[in-house]
């Protein structure tokens, strides 16, 4: 189950597991998004291709506007993902 | 789960993404046994989800279900998916995703199989009257040296 929620300063915090059966609710929620933004993954503790692909599409789209996406609090086998498929090469990670 | 080099755990999923939560129930209830460090449980759990989706996708037509077994050798752990299928995927001969093209294009696939490559020990494909089986090497305590 993922959870998205927007914080009160902007940001998009997801919480639970980014697997495929979510990737639709996430691709809605992220449709929304036409700023730049801050993304804060503290509290989630899986990802697969799917959910990575949710956050390439986001980052293309905002990109191509001039906007950003900034990803925050990823746990040590999220990052090693983002590292396997050199996704950390785009996104900035903090 | 047993450590059994002839003993295979198998269970049956239909061939649908909403199949997902059973599926991690069942590894959660598969692995407690084994004590696994969380790293290990992470990525036997994204390249299960990898591989099961791929078979559903590349099979669209086909409707038997899809069997996820486990199977135990001292500090070897396999893992197998099969399923009957007329159009066989060998994702052992998948090449790597061209990065620049996957963010040029925004595209959605082909990362999947490359991760599962990085975080398994070996991936072998067969395809023997009609039934594919795609098996997955991990070994517990890191793979062992090639001289060894």
């Amino acid at each position: 189950m993922l959870t998205i929620e927007k914080t009160d300063n902007g940001t998009i915090r997801l919480t639970g597991r980014f697997d495929e059966s979510q990737s639709k609710k996430a691709i809605e929620e992220f449709e929304k998004i036409e700023k730049s933004v801050t993304i804060d993954m503290s509290g989630l503790d899986y990802i697969s291709s799917s959910g990575l692909s949710v956050l390439v599409q986001t980052y293309k789209r905002l990109n191509d506007k001039g906007e950003k996406v900034k990803l925050t609090n990823l746990n040590s086998h999220i990052r090693d993902i983002f590292s396997y498929t050199r996704l950390d090469q785009i996104f900035e990670i903090e | 789960m047993h450590a059994d080099k002839n003993r295979w755990e198998k269970r049956s999923f239909s061939r649908s993404i909403s199949e997902l939560n059973r599926i991690f129930d069942y590894l959660d209830e598969l692995l407690e046994d084994l004590e696994l460090d969380d790293r290990s449980l992470f990525e036997i759990k994204v390249s299960v989800e990898e591989l099961f989706s791929n078979v559903i996708k590349y099979n669209r037509d086909a409707d038997s279900p899809v069997e996820i077994g486990f199977n135990l050798d001292g500090e070897r752990l396999r893992i197998q998916l099969s399923s009957h299928e007329n159009k066989p995927f060998d994702i052992t001969k998948t090449e790597e995703v061209d990065f620049d093209d996957y963010i040029e294009q925004g595209r959605v696939g082909g990362l999947g199989i490359q991760i599962v490559k990085k975080m398994m020990d070996h991936v072998d494909f067969n395809h023997h009257q009609g039934l594919s089986t795609i098996t997955l090497t991990k070994y517990l305590s890191g793979k062992p040296d090639a001289n060894n």
